[in-house]
């Protein structure tokens, strides 16, 4: 989608009440000063509280010490009217990094809606950045960052059921018939896993951590996919993302072959409302062991692992063939397949980013489940 | 110093322009098209409208203007009125 951002910004200024300068004015990053009037506009837009709370909104968007926060507020009049989450990040592309963002949780009051605001602050952000990255939480939201982002792979949403009797209990089968309905149910699946699960090797060896500073021999640079269009990552990411985390609870897995580091992911072992369903996310293979083989192993064991703690379920979200076909291999089903992620990056980058061939998406890339 | 001429445009090439503003193909509205039918006529498309008229006509619509757009009939004549409409 093209647009003329300065137009565009002064129509909007001009609806506002305001000028196009006033207007890029009241439009900085927010300020812990700001952070309850936020949590209070973001309430009133957003069921989900828990998005919501100070604590989680101070986590994610004020953690760098000295820099301005990843949280953009609009101020009219001294009131916040809209606000958006530009978190940093570093993007891949061939042999280049970029200073990216993710663009998330717009919010704009009730007051000020259709007006354009929701599209200005993306487009704010596409003005300012060179790769900009952004979701759709919702339907709103995804007619909104499809009118000005490229659309890119679609993200599907695969589940490995440990206990079916919880699922279908948690679907209303009453209880008197859950015997049955998980015999009936369970039979072609275990025949199924039984033919994925031979494939299993037994070779593989796993270890767990509990703080980003044990996984650093994943890290180094023998440690990446060798896709052309990548979201980089560092251990202060991962202490960040996951050991700080102040809702939900995390592992980080490793698989070793003989020795050798063979891949790394992190589960993410419930939150606060739910403890059975877990997610597995982040995961990467070392370059030297990155096949569908490995991949399947890794899925197989993270399932294993989650089984042995409590998990009765465990999902994955991804978005490329290589990681589909493994999960499917591993044992996963299809659920869903939800939007993909969208894109923007502007005229300095190589095209080859808008190839969906040359990504590798894994859940914590497209910023769910936190 | 030579002033930024605004040229006008005909019927086809405001349709056209709607088109690209709204997010829909090449050839899919017509004169009678109603704007409410087109899912690029939301808040973004309004001001994209709003925007490319001021740039391209030196068209300043105000917001009673804005909405009482019902049909892309009625943006051809808002720039007819303007004088903005090739004949």
């Amino acid at each position: 989608m093209s647009y003329k951002f300065e137009q565009f910004s002064k129509v909007m200024a001009s609806l506002l009440g305001i000028t196009y300068a006033e207007l890029l004015d009241n439009f900085q990053p927010a300020t812990l000063d700001d952070l309850n009037a936020i949590c209070r506009l973001r309430s009133a837009g957003f069921k989900r509280l828990g998005d919501n709370d100070y604590a989680t909104m101070r986590w994610r968007y004020f953690h760098r010490l000295n820099s301005p926060s990843g949280l953009f507020a609009l101020k009219l009049n001294g009131e916040i009217i809209a606000v958006v989450g530009a978190e940093p990040i570093k993007v891949n592309v061939g042999n280049f990094t970029y200073n990216g963002v993710e663009a998330a949780d717009i919010v704009v009051a009730k007051e000020y809606l259709q007006k354009g605001i929701g599209a200005w602050m993306n487009m704010y952000l596409q003005h300012q950045y060179p790769i900009v990255i952004a979701m759709g939480a919702n339907e709103n939201s995804s007619s909104l960052v499809r009118r000005v982002f490229s659309p890119m792979n679609c993200r599907m949403h695969f589940k490995y059921m440990i206990s079916l009797r919880a699922y279908l209990a948690s679907k209303g089968v009453p209880s008197f018939m859950l015997t049955v309905m998980c015999l009936i149910a369970w039979t072609p699946l275990r025949l199924r896993r039984l033919v994925y699960h031979t494939l299993f090797t037994k070779d593989y060896q796993v270890r767990t951590f509990t703080t980003a500073d044990e996984i650093e021999i994943f890290l180094n640079e023998n440690t990446s996919n060798d896709t052309l269009s990548r979201i980089e990552k560092d251990k202060a990411f991962y202490h960040w993302r996951y050991d700080t985390n102040p809702v939900s609870n995390f592992i980080y897995l490793a698989v070793f072959h003989k020795n050798n580091p063979v891949a790394l992911c992190v589960l993410k072992s419930g939150d606060q409302s739910n403890k059975k369903d877990w997610y597995l996310m982040d995961w990467v293979l070392s370059r030297e062991y990155k096949t569908s083989e490995n991949l399947r192993n890794l899925y197989r064991t993270c399932v294993k692992y989650a089984a042995d703690n409590g998990a009765e379920s465990v999902s994955i979200l991804l978005s490329d063939k290589f990681s589909e076909e493994s999960a499917i291999a591993a044992g996963f089903s299809h659920r869903s397949t939800n939007d993909g992620f969208y894109l923007y990056a502007n005229e300095t980058i190589n095209k080859a980013i808008f190839d969906d061939s040359n990504w590798y998406i894994t859940y914590a890339d497209t910023d769910e489940q936190l | 110093m030579v002033k930024d001429m605004k040229e006008p445009a005909s019927t086809q090439e405001i349709i056209n322009m709607v088109e690209v503003l709204l997010n829909e193909k090449n050839g899919s509205l017509f004169i009678d098209s109603k704007l409410m039918d087109i899912a690029g006529w939301d808040s973004m498309g309004r001001l994209l409208l709003m925007a490319e008229l001021d740039e391209r006509f030196g068209i300043t619509l105000k917001e009673n203007e804005l909405a009482a757009l019902k049909s892309v009939e009625n943006i051809i004549s808002t720039i007819d009125s303007k004088g903005m409409l090739a004949k």
